[in-house]
C-alpha cells in the first residue's frame, strides 16, 4: 500500500512538471522571454548605456598661437576625452557652435598666453563646457584640470628637449600632488557596471514576467477546477508551477554570466557559488513577485501590463544603472527594500572586487528574507483563491 | 425505431424480444421526430461514433448499493444570496441520477459541494464513503468529474493532455498506452493526437473531456452537461457509454438539459430556485404528475398557444414542435371540447387532439411554473 | 462634403474619448503612471553621487597634513570614515565601507613646508568606473583648494582655468534627465492606449462595423489619432505642471518651437500606436510591439539617458529614425539652451516627417476596408 502510494506521489507531481513544460515550451512569449532578450537585452544594453565620457568634441579659439598654446591644446586631445575638432577664429563662432551642438565644450587661450607665463604671472584659459549633462560636465572638469595640472608641472621642469622656457625658478613652493589610482579596475571600463547591475534586472524582471504568465493562465483556462479535482495537492500544484521557470531561467541567468565573462570580460574574481546562490535568491524574488500579481490580475494580458509599469521604478531604485549613492537622500532608504539593489550590490563586489560572503552577508541575507516573504505570501495567498 | 410499415414491423419486434428473454411494458406507434430522422440519415452517411469496449481494469460491481454519493440538508449561500436550500439526496453504485433544472436553479452549485469543490455553509456531504472531510487526495482518486467547460488544456495537444490526466491520476504506465488509444477512438480523432486542443470543434473536446475524466476508472463520476454541443449520434453513444460504466458498479451524477437523455437515468432530482421539489424515477415523476396532458396539432400553432395562455393557466400550454400541449385538470373530452371552441372563436382549426402521456418536459414546465406561482422563482415576463 | 467628413472625424474621436473615460485603467494609465514615473524617474535619475564614503590613512599626522584632511571634510562629495591606519584600505572596499582611500605619506608636510611637491595618493574604486572618474576629479579639486590655501608662497603662477557652466550651472542631474522622463512618458503611454484601442476592435471584430460603415479610412484613423493626441496632450500639460513645480525647470528662450513639436509629438506618437494596433490585431502582441518601440527604442536609442556619442556606430544609425530623440533635443533646447528656432527647426520637421509616415502606413492597413482573408 505504500509502495503504491509513493509512486502515485511521484507520478502525479511528474505529470505535472511535465504539462507545465509542455505549456512553457509552446508559449512562444514565454520561451521568447527567455531567450532571446536575455542574451540580446545584456549586449545591446550593456553596449549602448555607457556613460562613458569620450569622444568629446573640442573647439578652441587660439588668440595666443605660440609653440606653448599649441602644446596645451595638444594634451588636452591626447587622451579619448576630447577630440580637437575646429579652430575656431572667435569666441563668437565658437559659443555658436556649443548652442548648435557642433562641439561640447570650448577653451579659449589668451594672447598674452606664452608671454605671461614667461614672466612668471598666472594667465587664465577660458573653458565653455555644455554641461547641459551634468555628470559629462563634472568629469570634463577633473579631466582639464588633470590636465591643465600636469601641464603646470611640465612647464616648471620642463624636459630637456623643448623649445619652451621654463617659468622663472622664483616663489616657487611646494604642492600637493594627487595622484589616483583605480583599484580592480585599471581600464576605467565603464560597462563593467552596467552589466552586473543589468544581471539582477534581467533575473527579476523575467522570473515576474515568466512566474506571472504561467500562474494566471491557469485560472485564465478555466483548467483550475479541473486540476483541484485530481488528486495532486494544492502544495504539489503550486511546486510544480514555479519549478519549471525557475530551471529555465537558472539556465538563462548561467548564460548571462558566460556573456558577461566572454563578450564584456568581466572579472570573476570571487566565490561563484556565492554570485549562483544569490543569484537563485534573487530569481525567486521575481517568482514572487510575479506569484503575487497573478493573484491580484485577471488575465495574462493585465499581469503583463502591471509588471510593465512595476519594472521602472524597481530598475531606477536599484543602482543597477546609475549609482545608487547618486540619488537624492530622501530616497536612498527605498534601495533597502529592492532586492535587485542588494544582488547589484553583491553581484559587483563578487565579481569585481572578489569580495566574499563575510563581506557581503548583510545583503545576502537582506535578499533571503526578501526571498522566503516574498515567496511565502504571494504563495499563501494563491493557496487561498484556490482554496 | 425507424420503420416502414408498423404493424409488421410490431410483431417483428415481439417475437425477437420474446426470444431474447426481454418483458415488454408498451410498443407504440408514432410520428418521428426531427431527430429520429437526423439519427437515421447520419447513421446510413457512416456517421457513427465508433464503440469498443473501454479497456477496463477495474470490477466495481462488489460496492454496488452502497451509497456513492450523499447530501443532507445541503445548502449554501454567497453573501445574502442563498443559491441552495436544504437539499438532500442519495446515489449508489451502478446508478445513473440526473440533476435536472434550469440555468441559474443551483445545479452546478450543488454538484460543486458534492464532490468537494466549494464548502457547504450547512449540511454534510458524503462521498466514495467519507463524510465530512472529503477534500483528500485519497477520495479524488476515486471521483471522475467532467465540468461543463470541460477544462482541457487548449494550448496542449490532444495525447499531452491525456498523459497528464493519466499521469497525475496515476494510471499505471503499462495501461496508459491501451487507454489513450480507447479515448482517442472513441472520439474519432485517432491519428490526430497532435493536434491541439483548442483547435478542435466543441464536439470532439467533449468527447476527449469525457474520455480523460473515465481514464483512471473512477468508481464515482460527475458530469455537468457532458452532452451539450454535442451532436445526436455521439450523443447516444456517449450514453451507452454511461449505462455501460453503471452497469459495472460506477455511481454517475449528470446534469443535463437534455430531457430524453434524462429519460435513461435511474432516478433524476428536479432544482427548481436551489431547492429539490421532485425527486424519483423517470415514471414515477411523469406518474405522480396530476392532470391530463392533451395534445393537438392545429391550423396556426404560436397563435393557438398565445390564445390558451390567455384563457387559462399560462403554466398549462406550451409549444412542442408543431404540436399544442395542454396540461388540465378537467377530464379530457370535455377539455378538448373547450379548447375547440375557443380556438374556433380565434379562426383556428384543430386538426387532431388526444390525450398523451406525460413527457418529462412537460412535468418540468408544470413543476417550474408551479414554483413561480409560489413565488419561488421571478416570473419570466 | 468636407464639413460631412469632418463631423465624421469628430464623432470618432469623441466615440473613442468616451470609451476612454469610462475605463478607469486607461485614464490611470494615461495621466497617474506617468506622473508617478516622472516623479520617481526624474528624482532617481543621477549619476553625481554625493556623501561618498572614504577613509584617510595618515600617516604623517602633520598639520599640514590635517589641513589637507579638513578640506576634504568640507567638501560635499566625500564623507570621512574612521579607518584604523594599520588595516589595508582594500578590506574596507570589499564590504563597501568605503569607496575610496586618501593615503598621505609621512612626509608630506615636511616636503610641502620646505617648498617641495608631495604625493598624495587616492585609491579608488574601481568597480562603478563612472564614479571613480568623478571622484578623481573632485578629490583633484579639493587638493587643488589646498594648494591655494596653504601652499608656501604668495601668489600662484602657471596656467589657471576659469570653467563656466553653460545651461545648467547649478550641475542638477534633475534639470536634465527629468525633461527625458517626460519625454519617454509621452513616448510610451499614449501610444499604449492607442494600440490597445486599435487592436481591440480588430481582435474583437467590432472592426467589421467600421468597415460596412459610411466612415472613410482616412476618417476613421484621423479620427482615432486626434483622440490619442489629445490624450498625450493633456498628459504632456500635467507633467509640464509637475516639472515646473516639482523640479523647479524654467523655459530658457522662445517657447513656440517646443509648443509646435508637442502637438506634432503628440501626433507622432498617436499614429504609431494606432499603425501597430492596424498592423497586429492582437491585443497581447501589439502591446509588446509598441513596449519595444515605445520604451526600448525609445530608452536605449534617444540620447535620454545616455549620450547617443556612447552608442556603438553599428547602432547608431538606428536613432535616426528613433523619432524621441528629435524630441528630446528640442525639449533640451527649450528648457535649457533656448536656442530656438535656429538651433532646432530641421528637428521639428524630422518629427513631422517621422508622424506623417506612421499615419500613413496605417491609413493604408485600413483604406480596403476589408477584412484581410
Amino acid at each position: 500500500m505504500f509502495a503504491r502510494f509513493d509512486r502515485l506521489v511521484s507520478h502525479r507531481f511528474i505529470a505535472l512538471v511535465r504539462k507545465e513544460l509542455n505549456q512553457i515550451k509552446r508559449d512562444r512569449r514565454i520561451m521568447l522571454s527567455l531567450i532571446l532578450p536575455p542574451l540580446l537585452q545584456l549586449m545591446l544594453f550593456g553596449s549602448v548605456m555607457n556613460p562613458s565620457v569620450t569622444n568629446l568634441q573640442l573647439g578652441v579659439v587660439d588668440d595666443s598661437r605660440t609653440p606653448v598654446s599649441r602644446d596645451l591644446v595638444a594634451a588636452l586631445g591626447q587622451s579619448g576625452t576630447f577630440r580637437l575638432r575646429t579652430l575656431y577664429a572667435s569666441t563668437g563662432a565658437m559659443g555658436d557652435a556649443i548652442s548648435k551642438g557642433t562641439i561640447d565644450a570650448g577653451v579659449v587661450i589668451p594672447y598674452d598666453f606664452a608671454r605671461d607665463l614667461a614672466r612668471g604671472r598666472p594667465v587664465t584659459v577660458q573653458v565653455l563646457l555644455n554641461a547641459m549633462n551634468a555628470n559629462t560636465a563634472a568629469i570634463s572638469q577633473g579631466y582639464i584640470q588633470g590636465v591643465v595640472q600636469s601641464f603646470n608641472q611640465t612647464l616648471r621642469h620642463p624636459p630637456v628637449q623643448t623649445a619652451i622656457q621654463p617659468m622663472p625658478a622664483a616663489a616657487q613652493r611646494g604642492v600637493a600632488l594627487l595622484k589616483p589610482t583605480l583599484l580592480y579596475n585599471p581600464g576605467g571600463v565603464t560597462t563593467w557596471f552596467i552589466v552586473t547591475g543589468l544581471l539582477g534586472v534581467l533575473l527579476l524582471m523575467n522570473g515576474t514576467i515568466t512566474a506571472s504568465t504561467t500562474m494566471v493562465k491557469e485560472r485564465e483556462a478555466g483548467t483550475l477546477e479541473q486540476l483541484l479535482m485530481t488528486p495532486a495537492s494544492i502544495s504539489e500544484i503550486i511546486v510544480a508551477k514555479i519549478a519549471p521557470p525557475f530551471f529555465l531561467l537558472g539556465i538563462t541567468g548561467l548564460v548571462a554570466m558566460a556573456v558577461l565573462q566572454f563578450y564584456f570580460h568581466v572579472p570573476f574574481r570571487g566565490s561563484v557559488t556565492l554570485l549562483v546562490v544569490t543569484s537563485a535568491l534573487c530569481l525567486l524574488c521575481g517568482i514572487g513577485i510575479g506569484t503575487a500579481v497573478a493573484t491580484v490580475t485577471k488575465s495574462a494580458q493585465q499581469a503583463q501590463l502591471a509588471i510593465f509599469f512595476l519594472n521602472p521604478p524597481l530598475i531606477s531604485l536599484s543602482g543597477a544603472l546609475m549609482p545608487a549613492e547618486a540619488m537624492p537622500s530622501w530616497m536612498r532608504p527605498f534601495t533597502v527594500v529592492n532586492p535587485v539593489y542588494h544582488y547589484g550590490v553583491i553581484a559587483r563586489a563578487t565579481l569585481i572586487k572578489g569580495s566574499g560572503f563575510i563581506d557581503l552577508w548583510p545583503n545576502v541575507v537582506a535578499l533571503l528574507i526578501f526571498a522566503i516573504v516574498l515567496v511565502s505570501v504571494s504563495v499563501w495567498r494563491f493557496r487561498r483563491q484556490l482554496g | 425505431m425507424l420503420v416502414h410499415e408498423d404493424k409488421q414491423a410490431e410483431q417483428h419486434l415481439r417475437q425477437q424480444l420474446e426470444s431474447a428473454g426481454v418483458a415488454i411494458d408498451e410498443i407504440r406507434a408514432d410520428e418521428p421526430l426531427l431527430e429520429n430522422t437526423f439519427v437515421a440519415r447520419l447513421r446510413a452517411l457512416g456517421q457513427e461514433v465508433k464503440e469498443i469496449p473501454f479497456p477496463a481494469r477495474k470490477n466495481h460491481e462488489a460496492l454496488r448499493g452502497q451509497i456513492a454519493i450523499g447530501a443532507a440538508h445541503l445548502t449554501k449561500d454567497f453573501g445574502t444570496f442563498r443559491a441552495v436550500h436544504d437539499v438532500s439526496l442519495e446515489v449508489r453504485y451502478g446508478e445513473v441520477y440526473g440533476l435536472l433544472g434550469a440555468n441559474g436553479a443551483g445545479k452546478t452549485t450543488t454538484i460543486k459541494m458534492l464532490c468537494g469543490l466549494l464548502d457547504p455553509t450547512q449540511g454534510e456531504v458524503q462521498l466514495a464513503g467519507v463524510r465530512g472531510a472529503i477534500r483528500t487526495s485519497a477520495v479524488r482518486q476515486c471521483i471522475g468529474y467532467m465540468s461543463q467547460k470541460f477544462s482541457l488544456y487548449d494550448d496542449l495537444p490532444i495525447d499531452e493532455n491525456l498523459e497528464f490526466f493519466a499521469g497525475v491520476y496515476g494510471v499505471p504506465p503499462e495501461e496508459r498506452d491501451a487507454k489513450i488509444r480507447w479515448v482517442l477512438t472513441f472520439a474519432g480523432l485517432e491519428g490526430k493526437e497532435h493536434q491541439l486542443v483548442g483547435s478542435l470543434p466543441g464536439g470532439w473536446k467533449q468527447r476527449v473531456a469525457f474520455g480523460a475524466a473515465i481514464i483512471h476508472e473512477p468508481t464515482v463520476l460527475f458530469l455537468d452537461e457532458p452532452t451539450s454541443g454535442v451532436d445526436p449520434v455521439a450523443r447516444r453513444t456517449f450514453w451507452k457509454l454511461i449505462n455501460r460504466l453503471a452497469d459495472r458498479g460506477t455511481a454517475i451524477l449528470v446534469t443535463t438539459h437534455y430531457l430524453e437523455e434524462a429519460e435513461q437515468c435511474n432516478r433524476l432530482g428536479f432544482m427548481v430556485a436551489g431547492e429539490l421539489v421532485a425527486e424519483g424515477s423517470p415514471s414515477g415523476i411523469k406518474s405522480r404528475q396530476p392532470g391530463h396532458l392533451i395534445e393537438l396539432q392545429v391550423s396556426a400553432p404560436q397563435l393557438a398557444t398565445d390564445r390558451l395562455k390567455t384563457v387559462m393557466d399560462r403554466w398549462r400550454v406550451s409549444l412542442f414542435g408543431e404540436r399544442v400541449h395542454v396540461i388540465t385538470a378537467e377530464p379530457v373530452d370535455q377539455a378538448i371540447r373547450r379548447i375547440a371552441d375557443d380556438l374556433a372563436g380565434a379562426g383556428v382549426r384543430v386538426l387532431s387532439a388526444r390525450e398523451a402521456r406525460f413527457s418529462l418536459e412537460d412535468v418540468f414546465i408544470s413543476v417550474v411554473e408551479q414554483a413561480r406561482q409560489a413565488g419561488k422563482v421571478a416570473r419570466e415576463d | 462634403m468636407r464639413i460631412d467628413s469632418l463631423k465624421r472625424v469628430v464623432a470618432q474621436t469623441r466615440k473613442e474619448l468616451t470609451e476612454l473615460l469610462r475605463d478607469r485603467l486607461a485614464i490611470a494609465l494615461a495621466l497617474l503612471l506617468p506622473l508617478i514615473q516622472l516623479a520617481l524617474l526624474g528624482s532617481s535619475f543621477a549619476l553625481i553621487v554625493r556623501d561618498l564614503p572614504i577613509i584617510v590613512q595618515d600617516y604623517d599626522d602633520s598639520t599640514a597634513s590635517r589641513e589637507l584632511i579638513d578640506q576634504f571634510r568640507a567638501s560635499l562629495t566625500f564623507r570621512i570614515v574612521p579607518w584604523p591606519t594599520d588595516s589595508k584600505p582594500d578590506i574596507a572596499f570589499a564590504n563597501g565601507q568605503a569607496r575610496g582611500a586618501l593615503v598621505i605619506p609621512r612626509d608630506f608636510g615636511r616636503h610641502i613646508a620646505r617648498g617641495m611637491n608631495a604625493d598624495v595618493q587616492i585609491i579608488v574604486d574601481g568597480s562603478d568606473a563612472n564614479t571613480a572618474k568623478l571622484v578623481s576629479g573632485y578629490a583633484g579639486g579639493v587638493v587643488r583648494s589646498f594648494n591655494q590655501a596653504h601652499g608656501g608662497g604668495p601668489m600662484p603662477t602657471g596656467v589657471q582655468t576659469a570653467i563656466r557652466f553653460w545651461y545648467n550651472p547649478s550641475l542638477s542631474s534633475q534639470k536634465f534627465y527629468a525633461p527625458g522622463i517626460f519625454v519617454m512618458a509621452l513616448s510610451m503611454f499614449p501610444p499604449l492606449l492607442a494600440t490597445l484601442a486599435m487592436a481591440r476592435e480588430g481582435e474583437l471584430k467590432t472592426i467589421l462595423q467600421v468597415y460596412v460603415s459610411n466612415i472613410s479610412a482616412h476618417e476613421f484613423v484621423l479620427g482615432k489619432v486626434l483622440a490619442f493626441v489629445a490624450v498625450g496632450l493633456a498628459e504632456a500639460s500635467v507633467l509640464l505642471v509637475f516639472l515646473f513645480s516639482f523640479f523647479g525647470i524654467r523655459l530658457a528662450g522662445d517657447p513656440t518651437p517646443f509648443v509646435l513639436s508637442t502637438l506634432l509629438y503628440t501626433f507622432c506618437v498617436a499614429s504609431f500606436g494606432v499603425m501597430v494596433g492596424a498592423a497586429i490585431p492582437n491585443q497581447g502582441a501589439a502591446m509588446q510591439a509598441v513596449m519595444f518601440g515605445g520604451f526600448l527604442l525609445v530608452f536605449m536609442l534617444s540620447g535620454l539617458m545616455f549620450p547617443l556619442s556612447n552608442v556603438p556606430v553599428g547602432l547608431r544609425w538606428i536613432s535616426i529614425l528613433v523619432w524621441a530623440r528629435y524630441y528630446i533635443e528640442i525639449v533640451r533646447d527649450a528648457f535649457l539652451q533656448g536656442g530656438g528656432w535656429p538651433a532646432v527647426w530641421w528637428k521639428v520637421l524630422a518629427i513631422g516627417v517621422i508622424g506623417t509616415g506612421f499615419y500613413a502606413v496605417a491609413w493604408r492597413r485600413m483604406r480596403r476596408m476589408q477584412l484581410e482573408m
